[in-house]
This record gives C-alpha cells, sequence and structure tokens, in this order.
C-alpha cells in the first residue's frame, strides 16, 4: 500500500491517485483518467477537504467493488476514450463502432463492466457498454439471447406459445444464430 | 441515441439505492456485489438478470421496439422491467408503428409518462393526436411542426411551426396555457374554453389576419399576459429612406407613453390597420420587426396605444442602425 511513488508536483496534470480493487491490488492511474469516475472523484474531493497536503497524492482510494481485471479494462478503455465516444454519423463509422464494442467480447464480461461502470459513476463507460450489451441482443432470437447471457427461460411452455402468438410481429426478421 | 440514454439512465450510486430498497432487498444486493467477484469466472451463470434495473431498462432503451418487445419474454426476471420502463423520447419509427392497432396496446405502456412530444416531419392527422392524447394523461408540451393536415389537441402549450397547409386548427384545452404559431392566414384557428391562456406567439403571415375582424383568437386578448409578435416584411420594402420612420417611430413612442397626445389621430382609420381590443392583463408585450418599415411601423403603433398597462415591452427591430435596438418601457 506504500509503495507509490512521491509525486514532488501533485497539483500538476500527471497528479497520478492510486486505487485498491477488491483482491488488494493497486493501480496507479493518472488524476485525468480518475477523475472520469465520478466516485473517486467524490471520494478523492472529501479526501482532500478534510485532509489537504497531509498525504497528496498518495491517497489510497478503496474500490471494494471492483477487480483488478475490471479496473484495467476500464482504465484501458478510459485512455482512448475521446474518439470511441463520439456520436457516429455515417454507416461506416458506425461499424467500426460496433466492432470495437466486440472487442469487450463475453456476456460475462461486459455484465462485470456494466456493474462496475455504474459504481464508479462512469457515464461514458457505461454508455458505451449498455450499447455493447446491446449489440449482442439486437436481431438475435430469444434463443440465442438466453444462451449467450445464461439466462434461464422460466416460462411455462403453453405460457410461452400464447406471448409469441400475441406478439408475432416481434418475433419475425431474427438473423441466424 | 447518445441523448436518449441520459435521459433514462439514472445512475444510481449502490450504496445510495440500498437505502431505499427493503431490508431483504438490500441483503440480495449485497450478496451479489460479493459475489460477482468470486464468481466472476463462471459464465454459464446468469449474470444479466444480476443488473440493477435502472441499468436494463438503459439497455433496453437502445434497442429497437421488436427487441424491447422479445426480451420480455426471456425470463420472469427480466419481464416487469419492460413494464416498468418509463419512456421519455419514442422514436418516429416506434410511433409509426405504434399507430397500427396491433401495436398500439403494446406502446401504451410508453405513451403513459410521456409530457413532451414533438412531431417534426409527421403526417399527422386529428385522429393520431387524438390517439396520442388519450394515452398521454400527463402532456404537457405537443409541438408540431411541418406537418400538412389537421391538429386537434389538448396539451397545455402548444406549438406549431410551419405548417402551411393547414386549413384548420381546433383546440380545446381547459388547461392551455400558451400558443405558438408560425403560419400563414389561411388557417382558421379555433380556441375553445381556455380560461388559463395567457400567452401567445404568433409569427408570419398569420399576423395579417388576427387583426381582422372575427378572427377568432382575437377574443381571448383581453386575458393575455404575454403576447410576442414576430413581423416579417418582405426585403423589397426595405430601403435608407425607412430609416426615417425608425426615428419618427421611436419620438411617437414616447408620446404615446408619456401623454398619449396622438389619442385623436386615428391611425387605424386612415392607414387600415385594425382596432385592437384592449390587452387588459399584458405584462409582456414582445414585437420582434424585421425590416422596419413603413407597414411595420403603423403596425407596431397601435399595440403601444392599447397596452398601456403594459409592464415590459421589448421590442427588437433588425436590422437597425441606431444604438439601440431593444429597450424596455416601464
Amino acid at each position: 500500500m506504500s509503495n507509490t511513488s512521491e509525486n514532488p508536483n501533485p497539483s500538476s496534470s500527471s497528479a497520478k491517485i492510486t486505487l485498491k480493487t477488491s483482491d488488494n491490488e493497486l493501480f496507479e492511474v493518472e488524476e485525468a483518467v480518475a477523475m472520469k469516475f465520478c466516485t473517486v472523484k467524490q471520494y478523492f474531493e472529501d479526501e482532500k477537504d478534510n485532509d489537504v497536503a497531509a498525504r497528496g497524492s498518495s491517497t489510497v482510494i478503496p474500490l471494494p467493488n471492483v477487480h483488478s481485471a475490471v479496473l484495467a479494462r476500464l482504465i484501458s478503455y478510459c485512455k482512448k476514450l475521446p474518439q470511441s465516444n463520439a456520436v457516429a454519423d455515417n454507416h461506416e463509422e458506425e461499424e467500426t463502432k460496433k466492432k470495437e464494442r466486440k472487442q469487450y467480447g463475453t456476456p460475462g464480461d461486459l455484465v462485470d463492466l456494466i456493474s462496475a461502470a455504474n459504481y464508479l459513476d462512469f457515464k461514458e463507460g457505461l454508455e458505451f457498454f449498455n450499447q455493447a450489451l446491446a449489440d449482442h441482443i439486437q436481431n438475435k432470437s430469444v434463443e440465442y439471447v438466453r444462451k449467450f447471457f445464461g439466462i434461464k427461460g422460466d416460462f411455462e411452455p403453453h405460457e410461452e406459445e400464447k406471448y409469441r402468438e400475441e406478439y408475432a410481429w416481434a418475433f419475425e426478421g431474427v438473423d441466424e444464430d | 441515441m447518445a441523448k436518449r440514454q441520459t435521459n433514462l439512465a439514472k445512475i444510481v450510486h449502490p450504496s445510495s439505492k440500498i437505502q431505499t430498497k427493503s431490508y431483504k432487498n438490500m441483503l440480495y444486493s449485497l450478496l451479489i456485489f460479493t459475489a460477482s467477484n468470486i464468481q466472476r469466472t463462471n459464465l454459464s451463470q446468469d449474470r444479466l438478470s444480476d443488473l440493477p434495473d435502472e441499468i436494463l431498462v438503459s439497455i433496453l432503451s437502445l434497442l429497437k421496439l421488436e427487441e424491447r418487445q422479445r426480451t420480455s419474454i426471456l425470463s420472469r426476471r427480466l419481464q416487469p422491467v419492460w413494464e416498468k420502463f418509463k419512456c421519455h423520447e419514442i422514436s418516429i419509427a416506434d410511433f409509426r408503428t405504434a399507430l397500427s392497432s396491433e401495436r398500439s396496446e403494446f406502446i401504451s405502456y410508453s405513451l403513459e409518462s410521456l409530457t413532451d412530444l414533438s412531431l417534426t416531419n409527421v403526417e399527422v392527422t386529428g385522429e393520431v393526436l387524438e390517439y396520442v392524447l388519450s394515452n398521454c394523461p400527463f402532456i404537457e408540451i405537443l409541438h408540431v411542426e411541418a406537418s400538412r393536415l389537421l391538429a386537434l389537441c389538448q396539451a397545455k402549450a402548444f406549438k406549431d411551426k410551419y405548417t402551411q397547409y393547414l386549413e384548420h386548427i381546433q383546440i380545446h384545452a381547459i388547461n392551455l396555457v400558451s400558443f405558438e404559431y408560425f403560419g400563414c392566414e389561411t388557417t382558421r384557428i379555433l380556441l375553445g374554453d381556455v380560461p388559463n391562456f395567457v400567452s401567445l406567439s404568433v409569427m408570419g403571415g398569420y399576423f395579417g389576419y388576427l387583426f381582422k375582424n372575427g378572427c377568432p383568437i382575437s377574443h381571448y386578448f383581453s386575458q393575455l399576459e404575454t403576447l410576442e409578435l414576430l413581423i416579417l416584411v418582405s426585403q423589397k420594402n426595405f430601403m435608407i429612406v425607412n430609416y426615417i420612420y425608425i426615428i419618427i417611430f421611436l419620438i411617437l413612442i414616447m408620446f404615446v407613453y408619456k401623454c398619449a397626445i396622438f389619442s385623436w389621430f386615428n391611425f387605424s382609420e386612415i392607414f387600415e390597420v385594425p382596432k385592437l381590443p384592449k390587452l387588459r392583463n399584458l405584462r409582456l408585450l414582445k414585437l420582434d420587426i424585421h425590416r422596419l418599415s413603413w407597414m411595420a411601423f403603423f403596425v407596431a403603433l397601435p399595440f403601444l396605444r392599447h397596452s398601456l398597462c403594459c409592464k415590459e415591452l421589448c421590442s427588437s427591430i433588425t436590422p437597425l442602425l441606431l444604438p439601440c435596438d431593444s429597450f424596455v418601457a416601464r
């Protein structure tokens, strides 16, 4: 915990903030990146008010709900944020964005990222990962989505059939799995 | 899409959310948070359902109507999420599909909490608006732009722009407070019983009709508190000479306001400027005169005479070479 290097000038833009994850790993991130997480920002500001220059940049902010693997991905996402969050205005751009979102892969990872982004109050990240998750539901059949996310269909067969009949329009034009 | 999401995704800090939930739910969410890290490698586990409802709703909002409908059959856990879905913004595609009868029942979930509806380039018929209004008990603002068909409305505020081919507007809305209209004078506008109606904004050609005898809107003048008029005068009328009139205009305003000395001289009869009912309750008069000319000058004058109790007068004349292009009197 005490292995963080002393920063001679904490107010400069390159100031580092140390985050501690649920599995007790320490992450040293740039202040600009850390401030994207509103929860961290809030904590940091409170800390600043209480105890000004006493500890400075070496404050460790605990994040008991975030796993180190998840935080690492969030930080790497944060660093390339500016270009990836602009609204796509043409089809081609939308396609490249889709590919970019696909890199965040498996549903479990996405759910972790979303929970962490929600906990950290990281708005852009939350939007991005929500969209990534939505991509996996788009144009997919109910069976595919259930399998992909491990959702157990707990409706009675006759209930489900009735529902499908009633809203037949919603079950048309689905991609092949 | 990003905008829509910011509306919907009310991001709640987990610890603050816990306080509002029941004790049982609190334990449950604590369990999830501690368990999520232990189980994170187990991908066959249903993790999606563990996400808080706020997040699920914002994910659903990114999907198309059909997909949202499909997700409600995924599991019992996910079904109520959709029911709770309070929609703030519906895309036009959704709106169109809502109009076909088999889907209308479904979309009414979303319309229930709608407060602001903007229809641009949509061919709204009276039927459509009636449908919307009967399904949106909380609607406050209805905005119709570039529509060519008949409109019937009962919202609190009605904004209508560029409805060039509109023949007939009928508004029956007891709660109507403001009405904005930008259109031509061939349109007939009828307002029903509107006791709370205090704000009128008229732009474009309808202005000319507004002060002719028999214009139904003029009945409401006495109850108006805010009147905004945008007077457009064609460019060919605008000449250097007109600057002389600007000066005369300003002098006359002084006179009218200070002693009403010109009351014996009836401009209305000489220049065919219609008589106005008194604007007794008027508090704010906004005149926006583009290209000041003879016409605009005499059109504006009766207003000044008839709204003497007006507390604020904002007038902007563009373009104007005088140092002040807007002033406030009284």
